[in-house]
């Protein structure tokens, strides 16, 4: 318990207000400074959860306790494993990203995706057989965040995949990942052309052997500091990544170009990783897991552990409502499309990328990112004010991420379902933007709301068990 | 003098941010030599040109290198940790900025504000307040209609971070001078008040300014603290807060409603406290400011009655009192009663009265419906009534009532509640309302004794 002080109450107090106009104005007519809120009433019914999420007592400490833990976390990718072998997945098994899902309810890059990931794993001889097995219920799906997994976009993950092994030793987390496989026709954008399986396959017998070994001699590779960096050089994390991209290939390359393999090969590794800007997106997303998952489960915490989409509803989960999801129908992302694509062939919003807005970068950073603001629809003062305004949902500034053009303030981090409820403030999310159809692959990239009713939703439940606290 | 080198991995700062800091440190005294830098070659051989024995590093890590006496260290060490953590003051950075917070909670942590007032709907108080908390403000709640399980978590919540929670329905607060709410203009002088019963306040407040003895604060707490419902949780924090202000000489605590177990709780904290507390009775709020007034060294004179321009004829009837203020109301009728005289006192600032409309002490008109009804009610033998005075009071409230009273042919008496200081300029009120054939009192209970008495 802290000591009462009384010193800046009874001596020229500094104050805020909300409500009434007319008591903030007899205050500055008494000539002291004021500062108003423009409050606005939440939504018709949402009153009494918030008075409920007052009067728990166990919120303040239990949001102070999440924040910390994910803001303190060091993910570092300490090497590469196998689906099979770190997550026990089958054959037959797929992870996919967001909210868990049936195949009659996916969307077209989830099913390209998913037929690309049988193929992969020799289960087919050819599309059309994959999606016979499909139609018959012959796959499993889990989520990727049931396993303690991110995918960015599909985020479909198959048994013989190779997987970045991230782990946090200051609250014993592990997260994992699959290795990025650049832009335009991927797998993780429903695209399962053969050149998109036969890339999976170089990936899996060329690129993560040689990776791995570099991992080994390199030792663990800290994600955190490489993120302090790229926001400082113009990336905010998720959707431009290519400073980030740069800083890993630059300490990686000595210990990569050591490997016992022909320069050929080296040169073909250094290749693809200088060809792919999001390179890295795929250990950035990891280490943004294994940081809010240390967030998980503490009782009475309003907090966001996750975000996550699977092209047909968005989904969160909040610390103090376990493993539950709170989901809504995914919205359409809006922004720049790749040239032939039109705003029908955007699918709506998916991937567990939004794992780095949890962790309070990607939109939340956006003002780090001046050059890819058009493609979120406008200019470096709405970037400004998109951040800006993150500060009003978040519990904690991160002093490990800190924004040089708001003079080194930390990144608004730490959702409060109850603060995006009373003030409706949505997160700002930055995205990929997926094709439609199955096979077609990225169409473009953009900005994204989440739907309100999850934040709704979560805070309802939380609010609930509060009252039986 | 001993060297201190460390090399920490997984902080990234950028080089001139780390030069600003390097020449932060060797600006202190007891730190010689400072090094931070990223471990890059060419850092570390500087580093070791300065004398340092460096380890070897992988090239990503943060050097920290300086010299210091040995039990200096770990003083040195906060200070580069405190730098390297700094984040940047938010109302510089807001500064450029349009844009206005719509949460509490934002606003009181970027202004870094001590308290935060709450007037919203009472649905949505609770919410506000607990933002204000987690912002580390003192919240003064306003709003009413907040439950009492939602009071005494938030006065929980606040208590464990060392904060005092002001309301709900707390319509009277001065810190340190500042009135929020309705509140009186007072010198400050060396009485701190702990109020339970706004209007109470205000009527202590009257009567010390009569003395020219100052107020520094009134710490308003919402009717219901010290209740055994809240158990005085509030109170207990003002207590020491109060004890701890040197400015404070005396303690004064009105309240409308005391629970025993709470008034026990509460003397018994008093009597360990270095400065007296003075509990001033809502039975009579006069005779308590004089004891308050007896405790501080003063004392006070006799309380001022100015007489109406135009004596009126006895009355037969009833004695009818039209409240704006609850504690007044209820001192009014305690009078009445012990005198066994036939009253009806109203509080128009009730609930009830208030649903959809302005409080009384804002908007008079509810109470000159009232008024005109008295003018033609045969059976009303005394009006009563109180004007409250100060700032979020009604600008001229005796203007408004002034032709209404004319046109009642009984005696009225008013309790006008009210400082030199108050922007509604005590004298005219004076002035407008005797004019208009009151006898005004500054004392509510000395107005209440008159009217019984006709």
């Amino acid at each position: 318990m802290m000591e009462q002080d009384g010193a800046g109450l009874l001596r020229n107090p500094k104050i805020s207000a909300v409500g009434i106009q007319l008591l903030s104005d007899a205050i500055r007519d008494q000539g002291i400074s004021i500062a108003d809120a423009t409050w606005q009433p939440p939504r018709e019914g949402l009153a009494l959860s918030l008075s409920r999420i007052a009067a728990d007592r166990r919120r303040i400490n239990a949001n102070q306790q999440a924040v910390q833990a994910m803001i303190e976390a060091r993910p570092e990718v300490v090497g590469l494993t196998t689906a099979h072998q770190a997550l026990g997945l089958e054959r037959r098994q797929f992870l996919h990203s967001g909210p868990p899902i049936s195949w009659q309810n996916a969307s077209g890059p989830l099913r390209g995706a998913l037929v690309g990931a049988l193929l992969l794993e020799g289960e087919a001889a050819d599309a059309d057989e994959a999606w016979r097995l499909c139609e018959a219920n012959e796959i499993e799906l889990l989520p990727c965040h049931s396993r303690g997994a991110v995918g960015p976009m599909a985020g479909v993950i198959s048994a013989s995949m190779s997987l970045y092994e991230v782990r946090d030793e200051v609250n014993q987390q592990v997260a994992y990942s699959n290795l990025n496989e650049g832009l335009g026709k991927v797998l993780r954008m429903g695209a399962y052309s053969p050149e998109v399986i036969d890339r999976l396959r170089w990936i899996n017998s060329h690129l993560a052997p040689i990776l791995s070994e570099a991992f080994a001699r390199h030792g663990p590779f800290d994600v955190r500091a490489l993120l302090a960096q790229s926001l400082q050089m113009g990336d905010e994390g998720h959707n431009r990544n290519r400073a980030g991209s740069a800083l890993f290939l630059r300490e990686m390359s000595a210990s990569i170009a050591q490997c016992d393999v022909s320069s050929a090969e080296i040169s073909q590794v250094f290749e693809f990783i200088n060809g792919n800007e999001h390179f890295v997106l795929n250990m950035v997303m990891p280490a943004a897991k294994a940081s809010a998952d240390a967030a998980r489960n503490i009782p009475g915490s309003t907090m966001v552990v996750a975000m996550a989409r699977n092209g047909t509803e968005f989904g969160i989960q909040v610390s103090g409502a376990g493993d539950q999801w709170f989901t809504a129908p995914a919205n359409t992302p809006e922004g720049i499309l790749f040239p032939g694509f039109s705003n029908k062939d955007i699918n709506p919003d998916i991937g567990d990328s939004t794992i780095m807005e949890t962790y309070g970068i990607g939109g939340f950073a956006m003002v780090c990112a001046p050059a890819i603001v058009r493609f979120v629809g406008g200019s470096v003062e709405l970037a400004h004010q998109k951040t800006d305004q993150m500060y009003e949902i978040t519990l904690a500034e991160n002093p490990h991420l800190q924004i040089a053009s708001l003079d080194f303030r930390g990144t608004p981090t730490g959702i409060d379902v109850a603060k995006v409820v009373s003030t409706q403030i949505l997160p700002a999310v930055n995205t990929g933007m997926a094709g439609k159809e199955a096979g077609i692959g990225q169409v473009g990239a953009g900005l994204v709301e989440p739907p309100m009713s999850c934040f709704e939703q979560a805070l309802a439940v939380v609010a609930e068990s509060g009252e039986s606290a | 003098m001993i060297d201190h080198v460390e090399l920490r991995s997984g902080l990234y700062r950028d080089s001139v941010a780390l030069m600003l800091l390097t020449r932060t440190l060797s600006q202190d005294n007891g730190i010689s030599d400072p090094i931070v830098a990223m471990a890059t070659t060419l850092n570390m051989e500087l580093a070791r040109t300065a004398g340092y024995e460096i380890p070897e590093g992988s090239g990503s890590e943060l050097l920290i290198a300086f010299r210091a006496e040995e039990e200096a260290i770990s003083r040195c060490l906060q200070i580069i940790d405190d730098l390297l953590n700094q984040s940047q003051d938010p109302t510089v950075a807001h500064e450029n900025l349009n844009h206005r917070p719509r949460s509490l909670g934002r606003l009181a942590t970027d202004w870094k504000s001590d308290v935060a007032l709450v007037s919203v709907p009472g649905e949505h108080a609770a919410y506000q307040a607990v933002e204000a908390i987690e912002a580390g403000a003192h919240p003064v709640i306003f709003s009413d209609n907040v439950s009492i399980k939602n009071e005494l978590s938030l006065k929980k919540q606040a208590t464990d971070l060392g904060l005092l929670v002001m309301g709900p329905d707390c319509g009277t607060v001065i810190l340190d001078g500042v009135g929020l709410g309705f509140a009186n203009v007072i010198p400050a002088g060396p009485i701190g008040l702990i109020s339970a019963s706004g209007t109470g306040a205000q009527q202590v407040l009257a009567l010390c300014d009569h003395a020219g003895v100052g107020v520094r604060h009134v710490l308003g707490l919402g009717g219901r603290d010290l209740t055994d419902e809240i158990g005085g949780i509030s109170a207990h924090t003002a207590l020491t807060m109060l004890e701890d202000d040197p400015t404070v000489e005396v303690i004064g605590i009105v309240a409308k409603e005391v629970g025993p177990s709470t008034r026990e709780s509460l003397e018994d904290a008093a009597s360990k406290l270095s400065t007296p507390v003075v509990w001033v009775p809502t039975g009579d709020l006069t005779n308590g400011t004089d004891q308050l007034l007896e405790v501080a060294g003063f004392e006070l004179r006799a309380v001022p009655v100015w007489r109406p321009a135009m004596e009126r004829p006895n009355g037969s009837g009833r004695l009818v009192g039209l409240f704006s203020g609850g504690t007044l109301a209820i001192e009014a009728q305690a009078i009445a009663q012990a005198s066994g005289c036939e009253a009806e006192i109203v509080d128009l600032g009730a609930d009830e009265y208030t649903v959809g409309r302005p409080h009384p002490m804002i908007d008079n008109t509810l109470r000159l419906e009232r008024l005109a009804e008295m003018s033609r009610d045969e059976t009303v033998g005394t009006v009563l009534l109180d004007v409250v005075l100060g700032h979020g009071a009604s600008p001229d409230p005796a203007a408004e009532l002034q032709s209404a009273l004319r046109d009642i042919s009984v005696p009225i008496f008013v309790s006008l509640i009210g400082t030199n200081g108050d922007p509604q300029n005590f004298d005219s009120q004076v002035n407008q309302l005797t004019q208009a054939g009151a006898e005004v009192h500054l004392s509510n209970a000395s107005a209440a004794r008159a009217a019984v008495i006709r």
